[in-house]
């Protein structure tokens, strides 16, 4: 998987829970700053997340995510692993 | 035959319900003999990922990992009595950890193993705040907390740290155990107050024993086909003392889940209570909320929830609409809302203070708000109008529950003061601060739970509870806090946050917080409101409603602190007269 790509799929996964904020999602958005999303808001994204891409995501490796960007780095490893 | 050389206990099957022992309700000394005996049996502690079972931990076999590993800390050399923290995960280490320390004599003290997203930096601080609170000689982390630990303990007076598996690389000294004994500290539990200033509880092994004969008899009515399920973390009292300790002290079996399993997947506890056939589990409010709102309706008729005769639910306020909802939604699965047993209590009293009658449901209190705000009297209205409150059930036998004016008076049923508690099970105070423990523990032995109630036929009602305290998705989150996180933005300054709680869309709670600051530029007042929210959510993973205001606005109370009440009431105005704005937008402004 391609990081831009892996990043385009988390825009579309991430765009419903930040509820219209901000109009522009990009890598570099911040996922707690910009889009507002408290620890449930993650939780439900993870389950998003975890289910596109037939992941699991580890739940310590979330404490250095704070961009799209992050994220999608996170979910390539995760699933590099799984591979 | 299994390798315990008992043909009872099935590799790759859950421990049974029925044990092979007689069932004995909680009438030992110590944790240590509630092992020893346990361990007689068949029973045990289940552990289950994805859900399937991942490891079955009979009790006899935790005893003999307990023991050895107990060997293994003895060779450390630490005074008695010296504390050993865990991250505590639900696996079955924190087990082994937890009861090693009891047959060892050390004092163990569960850590949370809760991070938000980008939440490092918040997470290490928090553990090295807790581990110095703890006055820590041991940490303990799984491969996947130790980074974390590891950065914790930089620089404090560790005697060793690391992995489960650098500790069963401790060589074992046979040396004769003693285990702690009933006047000694069983654990130090940890509050859910401030995280700025951690309180750890320090429960004797005589003041959990009085309180775990109160829940297998007086509150359960424990049976020998009882068997639990929780996915509650065992840095919460309700999971330790509630769904552990008290499970063990009657010999049941036990089927966890993990917490953040949960959270996800919030089904998975009703499959597992389905498929477990299990008679008893607590969640405080939030965790039914959470099954009500997330559970499909074409699943529900898959679940055999006809079993449960025990849903204790506590550790927070209780909306009735919250168990109702769940109640209904469920009853197709043979769930029946006489189960629902709503408690009180707090880990400052072991953990339960009281519960309501086994087979009672949930009782609401209808009361006037405005005769209980003016004039703090419950008077009762029509159901359904008013306010509604639950009852919480009378104290457990040998503790007393009364209900206090200001000035210390004792007030009649119906009249609304601060709730008091006297008894066994109460904590010998928070370790090592003497000023905070004087605060809420006299010297006759009464406890200010801090929280207000009435009592109404022997029952306590909870009306509010501690000053301030904010609860969002369940977590209690202090507003100190809040206002020290958002304080730290360069531009501001102390006394320049103001935090509150304030009713939301749904009626749920909501975290709001005043800022003054004095710019008037809107890229930078928009970056600090991006920061604030960011560092809220990293460390305490709540969104909050966030309002700048021009600077020397906050009122203040005429000791010329900040008034928080006084801010709340100025925010709901403005917000008021600003509600064709969504409360989004007006938070952004």
């Amino acid at each position: 998987m391609n990081h831009q790509d892996v990043v385009a799929q988390l825009i579309e996964l991430v765009t419903p829970f930040a509820e219209g904020r901000p109009v522009v999602i990009t890598e570099n958005t911040g996922i707690t700053s910009e889009l507002g999303l408290d620890s449930l808001k993650v939780m439900d994204l993870v389950v998003a997340v975890e289910d596109e891409f037939d992941i699991s995501v580890p739940i310590n490796a979330l404490a250095e995510v704070r961009t799209v960007g992050d994220f999608a780095s996170l979910i390539q490893k995760s699933a590099g692993e799984n591979a | 035959m299994s390798a315990d050389g008992n043909i009872a206990i099935q590799v790759g099957l859950p421990t049974p319900t029925m044990n092979t022992v007689p069932l004995r309700r909680a009438d030992f000394a110590s944790l240590a003999e509630v092992l020893d005996y346990a361990a007689h049996g068949v029973t045990g502690a289940n552990f289950y990922a994805g859900g399937k079972l991942d490891l079955a931990l009979p009790y006899r076999t935790l005893r003999k990992e307990a023991l050895e590993l107990a060997q293994r800390l003895a060779t450390l050399g630490l005074k008695r009595g010296a504390r050993l923290a865990i991250v505590a995960e639900t696996n079955a280490d924190f087990l082994r950890f937890f009861f090693a320390c009891q047959y060892v004599g050390l004092v163990p003290v569960a850590l949370p193993s809760t991070v938000n997203l980008g939440g490092h930096d918040a997470y290490v601080k928090k553990l090295r705040g807790m581990l110095q609170a703890a006055g820590a000689s041991v940490a303990v982390a799984s491969e996947a907390f130790i980074g974390f630990l590891g950065e914790a303990v930089a620089g404090l007076d560790i005697a060793k740290w690391g992995t489960p598996a650098a500790f069963a690389e401790l060589p074992i000294q046979n040396v004769e155990l003693q285990p702690l004994g009933p006047t000694e500290v069983a654990y130090l539990q940890f509050t859910s107050g401030s995280t700025g200033t951690p309180k750890a509880a320090m429960i004797t092994e005589q003041a959990l024993m009085a309180n775990l004969q109160g829940s297998n008899n007086h509150g359960l009515d424990l049976r020998d086909d009882d068997r639990f399920v929780s996915w509650l973390p065992f840095y919460h009292d309700m999971g330790l003392v509630g769904c552990l300790l008290t499970v063990m002290a009657g010999q049941r079996s036990i089927d966890y889940l993990d917490t953040r399993e949960f959270a996800m997947r919030p089904r998975r506890w009703l499959e597992l209570m389905s498929s477990s056939k299990a008679t008893i589990a607590y969640s405080p409010p939030f965790g039914y909320e959470m099954c009500a709102r997330r559970v499909k309706p074409s699943d529900i008729a898959s679940y055999d929830l006809s079993h449960w005769r025990v849903a204790g639910i506590g550790a927070e306020p209780i909306l009735p609409e919250v168990p109702a909802r769940f109640a209904e939604l469920l009853a197709p699965a043979g769930f029946d809302a006489r189960a629902f047993v709503p408690s009180y209590g707090m880990a400052e009293a072991s953990l339960a203070i009281s519960f309501s009658p086994l087979q009672a449901g949930i009782v609401v209190e209808w009361i006037d708000p405005a005769n209980l705000a003016e004039d703090l009297i419950a008077t009762p209205v029509a159901a359904g109008t008013g306010t509604g409150f639950v009852r919480c059930g009378g104290p457990l036998p040998g503790h007393e529950l009364e209900i206090w004016n200001d000035a210390g008076t004792q007030l009649a049923d119906l009249h609304v003061g601060r709730i008091m508690v006297r008894g066994p099970s109460v904590m010998s105070g928070y370790f090592q601060q003497p000023e905070k423990t004087a605060e809420v523990l006299a010297a006759d032995g009464w406890l200010d739970t801090g929280d207000i109630g009435y009592v109404v036929d022997g029952e306590v009602v909870v009306t509010g509870r501690h000053k301030d305290m904010i609860i969002v998705n369940g977590r209690n989150i202090w507003p100190q806090d809040i206002e020290r996180i958002v304080e730290r933005q360069p531009e501001l300054r102390s006394q320049d946050a103001s935090a509150f709680g304030v009713p939301g869309p749904d009626g749920a709670e909501v975290a709001a917080v005043v800022v003054q600051c004095n710019t008037d530029d809107v890229e930078i007042r928009e970056s600090l409101v991006n920061r604030i929210r960011g560092d809220l959510l990293e460390e305490l993973g709540i969104a909050c409603l966030i309002e700048l205001v021009p600077r020397h606005t906050l009122p203040r109370t005429s000791s010329g602190k900040l008034s928080r009440s006084a801010t709340r009431v100025g925010y709901l105005e403005r917000q008021a007269k600003a509600h064709v704005q969504a409360p989004r937008a007006a938070a952004a402004a």
